[in-house]
């Protein structure tokens, strides 16, 4: 766009032609008559108005005569520098420059006279009306595309211009008639918009970024993400980053440098004659390609990022500048390169070598050769001729090195032309300035270059269909169609228009090439762009529209996951509040009935004793219907409850009563070695720990026993469960406890051992509480039998016997047994009519006792097995099952066995009393534990192993004695006896026990295992089998026989039977 | 939006989500104030029997310890219904946003789709600078995230959909990275930490803890049966 420079500086030319008729133009100076504007200078310094006659003498100063006082007068002085070359010229300052040389001078010689103002009012000057502002404010719209088509927006520049000039030359000497620079505008500027419609039209990919676009600078097309191809987006030069030194990729768009900082210019290589390509700045502010500083040894780059700006031009050696390039075939138009061969001095330009494809290659460490520290271009630069084999041909695609050489050449020339005009023109400029004309351009373009140009024109149309591919950067210049061609000239008239179209339109097309096919017009290129930026706008409204979508939805998943989570904090909430109310419940029945609460808690600890559920649920009386007649008051545990429920008991005494009542009644009913006994004599003992505890426990919390509830206030508290090992160790002492009567010390003792016991087990605890059990043994022992004078020596004994073999199971449990006897015999015969007890004390130590005991035992079962056959076979199944259970726990004793053994302890004491006048009945009972050990039989697993574990003691003991020869005897008594007996007593339980014992006793030796298998289940089948029998017997018959026969010697001798003690019970 | 169809068809299921909300609570507060009155009620009669319990025989005793206990029933009763609304207003939102999270994955790939689709077309123009600038704004994305696990843990160890709504979700963690922490949020486990990655319901209807983390109770995958 050169064109409206020129004539805007042509306007300001003429503007300011400085004539002294044009200083009086001015308002201010139409009060100067003619003839006084002809005799004054006026002189406009510093917006003060000076007048100078031209009569008045004008001093000369010199610069030494200078002071620095006035800027003004600084500032006129410098130009009186140029002074002298002046004033001879002209007399009329004709230009600015003679104006201002002469006001200076002027000023210069009146500068110590300030001129006086003057003035004058004017009357009848006018203001020229001032159009009314509009409201609001101006403001720029800009055309609608639809007009500015209408209009001719291109405007020529000095290229059209020479173009134009030569062309109507032509013309002129044809004798045609000239084309007027109007109708070129008009004609480029239809044909930029075809092009431009076209290019729409055509749709938008075409101009769009092109595949196989390689870099001008390296030749090479590859694109790494760190290294991509860019495009400015004018001039639509391909470059990587790293070739062009763009280490970032801007936002928005990118221009190259030459797009950047001289738009409107095509700029010019200082070291080559080609135009087009990758250009930077040097650091004299000329341009030149990125490859030739690349190659040329002495330049390089500045800032090795940015790559620029190039340096060192001024090193090239002079040499240098005059090769001549072997493929332009110019002389001094640039610096070449030449030949890496030795011997080959063939030069060339870099650009001129690239696009005819010599043989270029840099080193591996392009990078460094990039830095400027290394140029292997020496090494690897070669000519035509020297080329490697092979290298030549792969360099471009399609194009022969030939054809593009030349068109490169031909190109380069003409461009080179152009250049060497516009040149020309600027130094003509320069040299005609002083002549004053303005030197249009063409006036100094040499004759010669005119006529290459022309035959340039000539030859271009038939070049232009190959040529396109050829140019560095691809261009595409959209075709326009004859027809639109046509049509566009249609409107126009003059001579010989076809051709002058024809030339018209190549000369476009060149021109449109020669700036990489960017449209002329401005606007159209920037609409191009904007066109592609509103799809992009487009695409953007899009998207962030449908990012707004996708942001509402998720604003919206966000709100229901709020709702969500507290919906679920509602969900704890509720849940918590439903365990509320499950608590407030609960407490609510502390208050209201904390001693029911508390009766409940007790009665469910008693019925965990009660695993086997025995004592659960009252007794089936159409199971044993005899039951009533031996017990007075069933009780159970259900009942238990029901009372409890029903708030019938008032003080824990009452339910301690029913309590008592479960395990009397069980072990009146039952005869002592069967399970329910045990049972029961276990239920005792433990329960009675529970009940001591519930009992501390309501007196600490204090009951009302009217109402159930609290009593208004705790009663105080003793700490119970405060103590120390020397209290207990003080009241196992028996001379401490001496002044107390025996059943204080007992109490005394129990509470000591549940102390104790609820301690952390230890050695020491493992200590007191044998010797507590121990002392609490021999109390219950003295209080079971207060009267018979001999006796208490004789405890003595056994406690001191008792003593020496802590360990083994077998004697503690004969000694234990041993006391147990005792009291029952007593309530038995209610007086000491028989002293069994006696009698066997003195014998000696347990062994003896036990030895008496066991032998009738084994008789007993012989008739038994043999009596009974038959059913062994019947009932296989309940013989495994025994078996299992007989054999497996027999370690497991020790434990319960010493529970048992201090429960028997209390037994006596709170239940022989009642118990002794019942003491009657015998065996009728059996059949009731009979029934039931049918019933238990698959639940009471756990719960027998202890039992046998007890029965083992006693077996052991037994095992313990000699077999005795009076055994013999003894068992004729027995054949007898236990034939009404095992009648009487026929339990499931019993027998087997009876057979292992045997087994045991025997087993020295006679009876195998197998036997004592089978023994065993035919005890059991013999105990069923007697089940049924007793069904049919009459109780009253089986219960007073054995009574009979038995009293004298069975029990005398049988110190220690079960079937004694359990008819207590 | 024409490919937003079902997320229209969402909205209009979602539409009542508030009205039945609403509903449901209304019925947890009367169910509340039931209890509430229930409640005075046994205080009432707790009063009263203290009161008068020295006089009352123990058959009148368990007549009026009986009224306490049914109300006290009741109660419960209404507990047991509120958690079960809890529960099912629960359900419903829980179903609600696993259906959204469905649509929304359904709509990301859409999206993709045509983004990808109108950037080849669209991006020619500025080549390869554009094709850069975009593979950097994918870059930004795929971060993992909490609140995409948030959900997992709702639906128990077996529940299949949990990969898939973790697959949803980390198409698009960044926007949903943004949600605010709610201090209310409810913790759950041993740590008493609000809930995140894979979580592990106790079978145990009554845990109060309810959920584990897998590494708080050290677990890798989910153990089999119960």
């Amino acid at each position: 766009m050169r064109k409206p420079r020129r004539k805007s500086r042509q306007n300001a030319e003429g503007r300011r032609s400085p004539s002294p008729y044009s200083l009086k133009c001015s308002p201010t100076r139409e009060t100067l008559t003619y003839a006084q504007a002809q005799r004054i200078v006026e002189v406009d310094i510093d917006g003060r108005l000076h007048r100078i006659s031209i009569y008045d003498p004008l001093k000369i100063i010199t610069e030494d005569e200078l002071t620095a006082q006035d800027i003004t007068e600084c500032n006129s002085n410098k130009e009186n520098s140029e002074q002298p070359q002046f004033p001879g010229k002209s007399k009329k300052p004709s230009s600015k420059g003679k104006k201002k040389e002469s006001c200076s001078k002027h000023a210069s010689g009146t500068s110590f006279h300030l001129p006086q103002p003057s003035f004058r009012m004017v009357d009848s000057g006018s203001q020229p009306e001032a159009p009314p502002l509009p409201a609001a404010y101006y403001r720029y719209i800009e055309k609608p595309p639809e007009d500015l088509d209408a209009e001719v927006e291109y405007d020529m520049d000095e290229e059209d211009l020479a173009w134009l000039d030569m062309v109507n030359e032509k013309r002129r000497v044809d004798g045609h008639s000239l084309v007027s620079a109007d109708t070129f505008e008009l004609l480029v500027d239809r044909l930029e918009k075809e092009s431009y419609l076209e290019s729409r039209s055509s749709g938008a990919q075409q101009s769009l970024i092109d595949e196989d676009a390689f870099c001008c600078v390296c030749l090479d097309d590859e694109c790494h993400n760190s290294n991509v191809i860019l495009f400015c987006d004018i001039c639509n030069l391909a470059v990587h980053q790293e070739c062009y030194g763009v280490p970032y990729i801007p936002e928005g768009q990118w221009l190259c440098r030459c797009c950047l900082q001289s738009p409107s210019r095509p700029v010019d290589c200082v070291l080559c004659p080609n135009k087009g390509g990758a250009f930077k700045q040097t650091s004299d502010g000329h341009w030149a390609h990125v490859v030739c500083a690349i190659w040329i040894p002495e330049v390089c780059f500045a800032n090795t990022v940015f790559l620029e700006p190039i340096e060192g031009i001024d090193n090239i050696p002079p040499a240098r500048w005059k090769l001549t390039c072997y493929i332009c075939k110019q002389k001094g138009l640039g610096a070449a390169i030449q030949c890496h061969k030795v011997n080959c001095y063939t030069a060339f330009h870099v650009t001129c070598a690239q696009r005819a494809g010599l043989f270029m290659k840099i080193e591996p460490m392009r990078e460094t050769s990039l830095n400027g520290t290394i140029f292997t271009v020496r090494k690897t630069a070669y000519c035509e001729a020297h080329s490697p084999p092979g290298a030549a041909t792969g360099r471009r695609k399609g194009d022969s090195p030939g054809s593009l050489s030349e068109t490169g050449d031909e190109e380069g020339l003409k461009e080179g032309c152009g250049e060497e005009e516009e040149k020309e023109e600027v130094e003509e400029e320069e040299e005609d300035e002083g002549q004053g004309g303005v030197g249009g351009p063409l006036k100094g373009v040499p004759k010669k270059n005119k006529m290459t140009l022309k035959q340039k024109i000539k030859k271009e149309p038939e070049e232009v269909g190959r040529d396109t591919p050829s140019t560095v950067p691809m261009v595409t210049v959209p075709q326009i169609p004859s027809y639109r061609l046509n049509k566009i000239c249609s409107g126009l008239s003059f001579q010989r228009k076809n051709q002058f179209i024809q030339r018209l339109h190549n000369y476009w097309l060149l021109k449109r090439q020669a700036r990489n096919g960017v449209p002329l017009i401005r606007r159209l290129h920037s609409h191009l762009q904007s066109q592609r930026n509103a799809e992009q706008r487009e695409q953007d409204e899009k998207t962030s529209a449908v990012k707004e979508e996708l942001k509402y939805w998720q604003k919206l998943r966000h709100d229901l996951e709020r709702a969500r989570l507290l919906i679920e904090l509602i969900r704890k909430r509720e849940k918590l509040k439903r365990e509320q109310v499950k608590v407030q419940q609960a407490a609510m029945e502390l208050e209201l009935m904390p001693f029911n609460v508390l009766l409940r808690t007790t009665l469910d600890l008693l019925q965990e004793k009660d695993p086997a559920h025995i004592f659960a649920e009252p007794v089936n009386l159409s199971e044993v219907p005899d039951y009533l007649e031996f017990i007075s008051k069933p009780m159970d545990f259900s009942t238990m409850r029901r009372k409890l429920e029903s708030h019938l008991y008032r003080t824990l005494e009452e339910f301690e009563e029913d309590f008592n009542l479960i395990v009397t009644n069980c072990m009146k009913y039952n005869a002592k070695d069967t399970i329910f006994h045990r049972a029961a004599v276990r239920l005792r003992d433990l329960g009675g720990a529970i009940l001591r505890h519930a009992r501390r426990q309501a007196e600490n919390i204090g009951y009302d026993p009217e109402r159930g509830t609290h009593l208004p206030e705790s009663p105080k508290l003793e700490d119970f469960y405060r103590f120390s090992w020397e209290d207990v160790d003080n009241i196992l002492i028996p001379e401490n406890r001496a002044h107390l009567s025996p059943e204080v010390q007992l109490k005394e003792l129990l509470e000591k051992l549940d102390l104790v016991s609820a301690m952390r087990s230890s050695g020491a605890r493992t200590r007191r509480v044998r010797l507590l059990r121990r002392e609490i043994n021999a109390l219950r022992q003295k209080l079971a039998q207060p009267p018979p004078p001999p006796q208490p020596p004789s405890l003595n004994k056994t406690v001191s016997n008792g003593e020496l073999p802590a360990v083994p199971q077998g004697d503690a449990a004969v000694l234990e047994q041993a006391p147990q006897e005792e009291p029952e015999d007593d309530g038995d015969r209610d007086d000491s009519k028989l002293p069994p007890p006696p009698t066997l004390e003195p014998t000696g130590p347990a062994p003896s006792l036990s030895e008496q005991d066991s032998p009738p035992d084994p008789p007993t079962l012989k008739p038994i097995n043999d009596s009974k056959p038959p059913s062994r076979f019947l009932k296989p199944k309940k013989v495994e099952e025994d078996e299992l259970l007989e054999k497996s726990p027999l370690q497991i004793g020790s434990e319960p066995l010493q529970c048992l053994l201090s429960d028997n302890g209390i037994n006596r004491v709170s239940l022989m009393a009642p118990d002794a006048p019942a003491g009657a009945p015998l065996s009728g009972v059996g059949r009731r534990t009979s029934v039931l050990f049918k019933k238990a039989k698959n639940g009471v697993k756990l719960q027998r192993s202890p039992d046998r574990a007890l029965e083992n003691g006693e077996d052991h003991g037994a095992v313990g004695s000699p077999a005795s020869p009076a055994s013999i005897d003894d068992e004729q008594h027995s054949r007898k006896r236990p034939r009404s007996r095992s009648c009487s007593e026929s339990e499931g339980e019993r027998s087997p026990r009876l057979e292992e014992e045997t087994g045991v006793t025997n087993g020295f030796g006679k009876h195998t295992e197998s036997g004592s298998d089978s023994e065993c289940s035919l005890g059991l089948s013999g105990g069923l089998a007697f089940e049924a029998c007793s069904g049919l017997t009459p109780p009253k018959r089986s219960r007073g026989k054995p009574a009979l026969s038995r009293v004298p010697f069975l029990e005398g001798v049988n110190g220690d039977s079960d079937y004694s003690s359990s008819e207590a019970s | 939006m024409a490919t937003a169809m079902y997320l229209e068809h969402y909205l209009d299921s979602i539409e009542n989500l508030p009205c039945e909300l609403q509903r449901n609570f209304q019925l947890m507060r009367e169910l509340d104030q039931r209890t509430e009155d229930k409640k005075a009620e046994i205080d009432i009669l707790a009063a009263e029997y203290i009161s008068t319990v020295k006089t009352l025989s123990p058959d009148q005793r368990v007549e009026h310890l009986q009224k306490i206990q049914s109300a006290y029933s009741k109660c419960k009763e209404y507990s047991d219904d509120k958690v079960q609304l809890a529960m099912q207003t629960y359900e419903m939102v829980d179903k609600h946003i696993r259906r959204l999270d469905a649509d929304l994955a359904r709509f990301e790939a859409d999206l993709k789709d045509k983004m990808e689709g109108s950037d080849f077309e669209g991006s020619g123009g500025r080549g390869l600078k554009k094709g850069r600038g975009q593979k950097e704004k994918r870059g930004s994305r795929g971060r993992g995230r909490r609140t995409s696990e948030e959900d997992t843990p709702k639906k128990k160890k077996h529940k299949g959909g949990s990969e898939f709504t973790d697959t949803i979700l980390s198409v698009h963690p960044s926007d949903v990275l943004d949600m605010p922490v709610d201090p209310n949020e409810p913790t759950y486990c041993l740590c008493h930490q609000v809930s995140y990655g894979e979580m592990i319901g106790c079978d145990n209807p009554d845990c109060p803890i309810e959920w584990f983390h897998f590494a708080c109770v050290d677990l890798t995958t989910k153990p089999k049966g119960k």
